[in-house]
């Protein structure tokens, strides 16, 4: 058995077998063209796979974050599960075939303007840690899409959490860190900055030089 | 000790000091030394001053949407701060106009819970203020010499540097002599052989690879024309300013430095509430609006070195006058206490003290006055403040400058403090943030939005937007933020701003807050000298840039500027062309009860002592008639603890401290108490 006491977080659920009940075996993951509104809810890696191609950041690099399960509740709570449901069948569409132009993937901001919205919002959320208050013919077309219930909230700006901000996706493109948190240490200021990875394949060569990398086993 | 202010309801004390930030900290500490019973009274609340409320204002900045300074820092109804993106929130101003959208925070600790940390000494020349106009009149410091309560007598300059010494110790001051000194040498208020308790804190990369590329480049010095223009060439009539980036001292923890105090060097302070942490800071960059690890100095450290028998701290007391008997003299002060901030509600009551001392910072200190009737047409007259421009660039690609990480700002570009030009116009000083176009609010945010948006950024002078760009997602977004990001550059122009008597803070009895006391209504303009500095400094910002192969990014072009709090300068920029640059202000207040050597131009004297109520005394930045382009909270603080050392010897003539209260000891280890100075 671990040892789980500090003194600031009282110990964490832990299995008879002292595993983390947070740490499940995952089910399965639910094909493309199959996955429901309830597969998108309950298991996260759906709506990161659709973040996947969003965000261009690496599927371990969001778990990374901390921030997968808030975002997708943000998520289904601003637009409802059904909209989320079609932008995630919009862009993590199987009918794209294995490997197609990314900008393929991404909704057209004037043909499919509440896809677009939705899709800028997600992308908007990872990178900066805030849900961003759609344009207002945007969000009636949400609105308008959105059968179930309950009704959508207001539209407005928010920050996700503290740890969203500390976490956005922004600021490893920096070269830094997010102003008020997760600093660099004394001194670091006066050396040159980290390399910034402009993309998946310069991300993936620090993980496994000379190897081309991984991305931690998630499918296409 | 902190307790309800409802406790102190009719109880006497040696002093009274109205504000617990940096001012009515010090004063209480020392005067708490000197073995005298100190009530502070606090209009905000304390929450502050435990760790979880320290952390909870941390967390409020970090889910701030907006974050501006007072962000972290919960609304208070029952005593509001003004907001420097809604100074029509408190202040009651004429809009449309120019306006004063300087903030400051009311609550446990003061407006330093959200100062940046830097802590410059004025000039010697800073002090000799000219009028920037033959119709204004000259507003000069008391300068030469001055007698004190024992009538000893010292030169006022000579003296405020020992007091400079002692607040860089009271604060915790970060700095490297040999450098702060060179570019002033005799105008500077350093000696050789002073040495900062703390060993300086390192230069950002960003400041490394300006000076280096500054260096290559052969580009040591710009030449200012008479007027204080940027000129090409030497000429007859041009002055050389150097290009030396000078490390900026700063109140935040870095080493101790062995030389210091004859090789007993500073204990750098932890944080309040949580020992043996933030001793060193570690690069949060977020000093504005908050230090996460306490790294920076606040007055919650100098609370708790408050004596606790002889200090008490009252929060949710609003102060709301002072209280003056028939012969003229302080008596005590008047102050409302409440429960709720949300409430209205409040009790009325009253404190007993031989000296009252205002420290609430320059807007509620001329408040105080002004409500308490003190007959001298001066209060609230003088405002000031240091208007700031802000200069965003775009270094070249393929040079990853570092930015968005350490301590905000590190290194100024020093020499244009002071010039053959400044009867003409603002001195200024170019500071170069390291926290990307930070100032901005958001500054990934805004790439971030305009890339997902409409797929473009833009601002870049003189390139139009390109037409038909679609929106970026995945790699393409990720790529062009990683292109632009690394490369942010920002320049701080920081500007003098002489005392002109129409600038005032007035009370507005039509406008009340929660508590029925009337709002502080602000009349405000900035003058043409400083609009000339606004020019200077933008032309020396762009020349910077153009050596630096820097390309400016402006956005102001196409803003609807008929309405709304910023004031904005026109500025030409060469060709004809002309651009219109924000003034922000730089939450510098000063010059509401400005010290002097009579009544007739000024509220208090050398001592910050009222003129007109002998045992009332006005502390802080307010007493100051000019600041240079000095941050003023290190000068302030000098003052302030001068001020606390002269309390001292007038309450030693009529009383004797609270035997048992510590031995005090000056910087030479003599005893300061009331054998040795009394």
């Amino acid at each position: 058995m671990p040892n789980t006491h500090t003194p600031f977080h009282a110990p964490l659920p832990r299995t008879p077998d002292g595993h983390s009940v947070h740490a499940r075996k995952w089910p399965k993951k639910e094909e493309p063209d199959k996955v429901k509104e309830s597969h998108l809810r309950t298991d996260v890696r759906h709506f990161v796979d659709l973040s996947y191609h969003l965000t261009g950041f690496e599927r371990a690099d969001l778990f990374g974050t901390g921030s997968a399960e808030e975002y997708l509740s943000a998520l289904v709570h601003r637009v409802g599960a059904d909209n989320a449901l079609r932008l995630y069948k919009r862009v993590v569409d199987p009918k794209l075939g294995k490997d197609p132009q990314e900008s393929a993937r991404f909704p057209d901001h004037e043909k499919e303007a509440d896809l677009y919205a939705m899709a800028a919002a997600v992308t908007t959320m990872w990178y900066l840690g805030s849900w961003t208050a759609l344009d207002p013919q945007h969000y009636a077309l949400v609105v308008k899409g959105h059968k179930g219930t309950p009704p959508l909230p207001p539209n407005e700006t928010f920050v996700v959490s503290p740890n969203a901000y500390l976490n956005g996706l922004v600021w490893q493109l920096t070269g830094g860190h997010a102003l008020g948190g997760k600093p660099t240490g004394w001194a670091t200021w006066a050396e040159r900055p980290p390399k910034v990875h402009r993309n998946r394949a310069e991300r993936r060569k620090e993980w496994a030089p000379g190897t081309g990398g991984t991305d931690g086993g998630g499918s296409k | 000790m902190t307790v309800a202010g409802r406790h102190s309801n009719g109880q006497r004390y040696d002093a009274i000091v109205v504000g617990s930030g940096v001012t009515g900290s010090l004063t209480a500490k020392r005067l708490g030394e000197r073995g005298w019973r100190v009530l502070v009274l606090e209009a905000g609340t304390g929450r502050l001053g435990t760790w979880e409320g320290y952390t909870a204002a941390v967390n409020g900045f970090r889910t701030a949407t907006r974050k501006g300074p007072n962000s972290p820092y919960l609304p208070n109804p029952a005593a509001p701060s003004p907001d420097s993106a809604e100074p029509l929130d408190y202040f009651v101003q004429k809009p449309g106009g120019q306006m004063y959208a300087s903030d400051y925070l009311r609550v446990l600790g003061g407006t330093m819970l959200h100062w940046e940390g830097e802590t410059p000494r004025m000039l010697r020349s800073d002090f000799d203020v000219k009028p920037s106009s033959d119709k204004d009149e000259a507003r000069s410091w008391p300068l030469g010499p001055c007698a004190d309560a024992n009538g000893r007598t010292t030169d006022f300059l000579t003296d405020l540097a020992a007091y400079y010494d002692q607040a860089e110790r009271e604060l915790g001051v970060a700095g490297d002599t040999a450098r702060v000194w060179e570019p002033h040498q005799k105008d500077s208020m350093y000696q050789a052989a002073h040495r900062f308790p703390m060993l300086p804190i390192p230069q950002s990369h960003l400041d490394d690879v300006l000076a280096k590329t500054l260096k290559d480049k052969r580009v040591t010095e710009i030449h200012l024309d008479g007027k204080g223009k940027v000129v090409e060439a030497k000429g007859s009539g041009t002055t050389a300013h150097s290009l030396a980036l000078t490390p900026i001292p700063q109140a935040r923890n870095s080493n101790p430095n062995p030389d210091y105090d004859g090789g007993r060097p500073y204990r750098p302070r932890d944080a309040v509430g949580l020992p043996n942490y933030g001793e060193r800071c570690v690069g949060n960059s977020s000093c504005i609006p908050i230090c996460p690890v306490q790294a920076k100095y606040t007055p919650l450290r100098t609370h708790r070195e408050f004596d606790p028998d002889l200090v008490t701290v009252a929060t949710h007391s609003v102060v709301t006058r002072v209280l003056v008997n028939r012969d003229g003299r302080a008596t005590g002060v008047e102050y409302k206490v409440y429960d709720d901030p949300r409430s209205p509600s409040a009790t009325k009551h009253r404190a007993e003290a031989d000296i009252v001392v205002l420290a609430a910072y320059a807007v509620e200190n001329a408040k105080i006055m002004l409500m308490s009737q003190i007959q001298n047409d001066q209060i609230g007259r003088n405002l000031t403040d240091h208007p700031l421009v802000i200069l965003h660039g775009l270094a070249p690609e393929g040079s990853p400058l570092g930015p968005f990480r350490g301590p905000p700002l590190t290194s100024t570009f020093d020499s244009f403090r002071n010039g053959a030009w400044r009867g003409h116009a603002a001195a200024f000083r170019v500071g170069v943030h390291n926290w990307g176009w930070g100032h901005l609010g958001e500054a990934p945010g805004r790439a971030v939005r305009e890339l997902v948006g409409r797929g473009h950024l833009t601002g870049e002078v003189g390139r139009t937007p390109p037409t038909g760009a679609k929106p970026l997602f995945g790699t393409a977004l990720r790529e062009a933020l990683a292109d632009h990001l690394p490369r942010q550059v920002e320049f701080m122009l920081m500007l003098e701003q002489t005392a002109r008597k129409e600038n005032r803070v007035e009370l507005d009895w039509h406008n009340l807050d929660n508590l029925g006391i009337p709002r502080p209504k602000i009349t405000y303009t900035i003058d043409d000298y400083v609009k000339r500095g606004v020019a200077n400094s933008v032309g020396v910002g762009l020349k910077l840039f153009e050596r630096l192969g820097v390309t400016e990014w402006h956005f102001t072009e196409g803003r609807d500027h008929t309405e709304g709090p910023i004031t904005e300068v026109e500025v030409e920029v060469g060709n004809g062309v002309t651009r219109r640059y924000p003034v922000y202000g730089a939450r510098h207040s000063g010059g509401t009860h400005i010290m002097g050597t009579d009544r007739e131009t000024s509220v208090v004297d050398a001592y910050q002592r009222s003129w007109d109520v002998p045992n009332l005394y006005a502390v802080g930045t307010g007493s100051m008639p000019s600041q240079g382009v000095a941050n003023p909270a290190l000068t302030a603080a000098a003052l302030t603890l001068r001020t606390a050392d002269e309390i001292n010897r007038v309450l030693l003539r009529t009383k004797r401290p609270r035997v048992g209260a510590e031995e005090p000891y000056d910087r030479s280890g003599r005893a300061l108490s009331g054998k040795g100075n009394g």
